[in-house]
């Protein structure tokens, strides 16, 4: 390597096969008897005791089995002044431990089982650039960033489809991949909801069982990451942190209670229905507040949005003094600095936090905003 | 030396056994379906569970929001409306259907694990009787549980060769994909699981009427009859259970006044409200018993959301075409709307039928099956042969029960088939309000009576969902979304693909 501009160049490879005991949970003992058919006393007719069955077994459960396969490249060049990795890695979840819908006469719709199989494949990276590297003055910027694709590789069924109402698993498709009827938007003649039947004829009453679509959106981020940047000048120094998430959806419930009409009155609704549709109005995207085929929406990817943002993790902004001001105190270090967390975010979502790996959000707490002012005094 | 040894030897064996508690865990408290049911008293156990499983809540809930009972109330957010149960929203990823199918299933579930169970029972001959009883039990409410699916999922009872529902007479495993059987088939399920219970039976009339009985069984096979059309033996059945008029005697509006105060003397609104009478228990022959030990009621939240008072948080009201059927001295216009109604001129009238009990608001037992049914079925039996006068003298038998004076109380003989129709549907309406009646109601008796869904333009012209046309595949329920998911061989209903 000598003369080149690599100072370290490693190459990684692995591959390993693991089995996941802790299908459910954190442990073994989260489901130590999920084979078996159990009864139990519960609280019967008229509070009296009774034995009722409590649990459906399933005999077939069997581990997950996990295939991890990585190609790896460490490297340092530039004097060292950049340094990074790249990965290459594809996981193979086997008999993969999900909800797999069973007939009502069973006494429910669903049982988990070992259902499919599912790939994430992608690759990540992580980079350190010293951009500048001086004696008052030093400037450090920062990325990692990931690639991921999720997807069924085998699901057992007769039909290789697991269909779970809003979602649907695939094969080919993310895990919980969204499975809607189309929305076109307001009727202009009337304020109804206009809505893409499967073969893409409009209509305000679709069926929510045959004209749903495979979106190819899901609540699993195909890209996420994080940048920032560590500036030094005479003891000043700032560092930030910005992360990022991409392709994304997630349904706003947050949003369609705002903007839902029909309990007007009852709850603080947006400023959106303003603009909704009259017969004066009816170029908007707003339907009437009178609209008859609202519940319709429910089924539909009205309000499956883009949950794609970037945000300012932390900014700190600090003083470092100098080592020969404190000569004569009692401290060896003083540091004061002001910090905030997730002041600022991008994104075109509505709802309160774009922030989250539910699939669709309504009432969550969103990721606090944090101010802190700090004096560090080291003895 | 020979000693460390030995204690080597046994280190090394040490290494080859270990304790499985880890990697088998089968704790001794495990209660397998085998060891479940050992004597008679397991069984009675398991029966307990067969009837808490049984509901009645939801279909009685659906079938006022459907049909014509309700109208939006004065707290109403949405209810009804955004999920557009007032604007006759139905499909397949409808809640009502869903719950409805999987409720009735596991009624059917836990009496077939109960009588599979009971297989390894072993009683004296002394403890025969009593065992068949329990099972006895357990096969009238699953006879009861596919009658209701039937009720909701057929698309024609009185057709045995449409299709009916899966019947289901074992334990299933969860990878059975079964078609839906005739009506014929689960009619042949239904019935010999009441013969046995005719047969087995203890207990011929029960009085707490919160368990079954044999009176239980024939109210079923009459209206099952009924359901089907066959006319003969819904009368024969019903005939039975009205000659027992010292048991089942209809409840009366006697001490109504016309005063809030004076509603609660009667012994109609004290059948609704759970209250017991002393010494017989008039009108009920079956009900599903509600106890609660928290603080909210089997109804909380259904049609009001604190209490069924008139500041109690209405979020549907009695609707307003019902309201004008309801003469002000019939004691059932102040039960079916909340008395504390009277004091605002029924400008709020909240739905009072399950107003509470034990000082719990909005708990309230769920009644399967009144005597009035038994009448009403008569006058149905009668409308069919054309005796007219005969279907009067039925109504006017509850009318006079339930009206304080003769001020417009009875109905005169009806011209015509369909006016003898009309008034047992009108009647029925208005007697079994909010008892979840109305829809299949409508389905069976509508084009009989030239009457369908009666709303007031009021109540429903905003939703632009005024009537609907008794030929729309609506009259049925849509199989389930998630049993379609499950199930590839299940067939939907026609209309809703």
């Amino acid at each position: 390597m000598q003369g080149s501009v690599f100072n370290m160049l490693k190459l990684r490879a692995s591959y390993g096969t693991t089995g996941n005991q802790n299908i459910l949970g954190q442990s073994i003992f989260s489901a130590p008897n999920s084979s078996r058919t159990l009864f139990d006393q519960t609280t019967g007719y008229g509070q009296l005791p009774a034995y009722a069955v409590v649990q459906i077994g399933n005999p077939d459960l069997k581990w997950e089995t996990v295939e991890q396969a990585n190609i790896g490249l460490d490297f340092e060049v530039f004097s060292g002044r950049l340094r990074g990795n790249f990965d290459v890695y594809r996981r193979t979840t086997k008999d993969l431990y999900q909800s797999t819908p069973i007939s009502g006469i069973n006494g429910t719709y669903s049982i988990l089982s070992n259902n499919g199989s599912l790939r994430n494949s992608g690759v990540e990276a992580l980079l350190n650039y010293e951009l500048i590297k001086s004696k008052d003055f030093s400037l450090n910027l920062t990325f990692n960033g990931s690639y991921n694709k999720n997807e069924f590789i085998d699901i057992p069924s007769e039909e290789g489809f697991i269909d779970n109402g809003l979602q649907a698993n695939v094969v080919g498709g993310a895990l919980g991949q969204f499975y809607t009827i189309k929305y076109a938007g307001v009727n202009p003649t009337n304020g109804n909801l206009l809505f893409y039947t499967k073969d893409g004829q409009l209509t305000e009453n679709p069926n929510p069982e045959t004209d749903r679509r495979l979106t190819g959106k899901a609540p699993i981020p195909k890209f996420q990451g994080g940048f920032g940047f560590e500036a030094n000048y005479k003891g000043f120094y700032v560092t930030t942190q910005f992360s990022y998430v991409a392709d994304i959806y997630r349904f706003d419930y947050d949003l369609e209670g705002l903007q839902d009409p029909t309990d007007i009155g009852i709850f603080n609704k947006s400023t959106d229905l303003l603009n909704a549709w009259t017969p004066e109005n009816r170029n908007t995207n707003i339907p009437s507040l009178y609209l008859t085929n609202k519940a319709l929406d429910a089924s539909s990817d009205r309000y499956l949005k883009n949950a794609s943002y970037v945000r300012l993790r932390y900014a700190t902004v600090g003083y470092n003094f100098n080592k020969q001001l404190l000569e004569k105190t009692p401290f060896t270090s003083v540091r004061a600095y002001v910090q905030g967390e997730n002041l600022l975010t991008w994104s075109k979502w509505r709802g309160w936090d774009a922030e989250s790996n539910r699939g669709g959000d309504q009432y969550q707490y969103p990721t606090p905003r944090i101010f802190s002012v700090g004096l560090e005094l080291q003895f | 030396m020979k000693n460390f040894r030995i204690l080597l030897f046994v280190v090394a064996a040490s290494l080859f056994a270990a304790c499985d508690d880890a990697i088998d865990i089968k704790q001794p408290s495990e209660l397998l379906p085998g060891d479940t049911f050992e004597t008679i008293a397991d069984l009675q156990l398991g029966l307990n569970a067969v009837y808490g499983a049984v509901g009645g809540e939801t279909a009685i809930l659906f079938t006022s929001i459907f049909t014509d009972e309700v109208r939006t109330g004065v707290a109403n957010g949405g209810q009804g409306v955004g999920d557009g149960g007032l604007a006759f929203l139905l499909n397949s990823n409808s809640g009502a259907p869903e719950s409805i199918w999987v409720s009735n299933y596991t009624v059917i579930n836990f009496a077939n694990r109960l009588i599979a169970g009971s297989n390894g029972v072993t009683y004296t001959e002394d403890e025969k009787g009593q065992f068949n009883d329990v099972i006895a039990q357990a096969r009238t409410l699953r006879a009861y549980a596919n009658l209701q699916l039937l009720t909701y999922f057929s698309p024609d009872m009185k057709d045995d060769n449409a299709l009916g529902v899966i019947a289901v007479d074992f334990v299933p495993t969860t990878d059975q994909k079964l078609p839906r059987n005739t009506n014929a088939q689960v009619y042949t399920l239904i019935n010999s699981d009441l013969d046995f219970a005719q047969a087995n039976l203890i207990s011929g009339t029960q009085p707490g009427r919160t368990y079954v009985s044999k009176d239980v069984v024939t109210a079923i096979r009459a209206r099952l009859a009924a359901y089907r059309g066959q006319y003969t033996e819904a009368e024969g059945f019903a005939d039975l259970l009205i000659a027992k008029t010292g048991t089942y005697a209809l409840a009366t509006g006697n001490g109504f006044t016309g005063t809030a105060a004076s509603v609660a003397t009667t012994s109609y609104y004290k059948v609704f409200r759970d209250i017991v009478i002393a010494p017989i228990q008039p009108e009920v022959i079956f009900k599903l018993e509600r106890t609660n030990s928290g603080a909210t009621g089997n109804f909380y939240q259904a049609w009001s959301s604190v209490n069924s008072t008139i500041s109690g948080g209405a979020f549907f009201e009695v609707s307003t075409a019902l309201f004008d059927k309801l003469a002000a001295n019939d004691i059932r216009r102040v039960t079916i709307i909340d008395p504390s109604a009277i004091a605002t001129g029924f400008a709020i009238r909240p739905v009072g039928k399950y107003a509470g009990s034990n000082n719990i608001n909005l708990l309230n037992d769920v009644k399967v099956f009144r005597i009035s049914e038994m009448i009403l079925i008569k006058a149905e039996a009668m409308a069919s042969r054309g005796d007219f006068a005969g279907v009067a003298t039925q109504i006017n038998k509850i009318r006079t029960a339930r009206f304080t004076n003769a001020t417009g109380r009875d109905i005169g003989v009806p011209a015509s088939a369909q006016e003898a129709w009309a008034a047992i549907l009108n009647e029925r309406r208005i007697e079994f309000a909010f008892e979840g009646h109305r829809y299949i109601d409508i389905k069976r008796l509508g084009a009989l009576a030239n009457a369908g869904i009666d709303r007031a333009l009021d109540d429903c012209q905003k939703f632009n969902a005024c009537t609907l046309d008794l030929s729309d595949h609506r009259w049925t329920l849509p199989v389930p979304r998630a049993e379609l998911s499950a199930n590839p061989n299940i067939q939907q209903n026609q209309g809703y693909n």
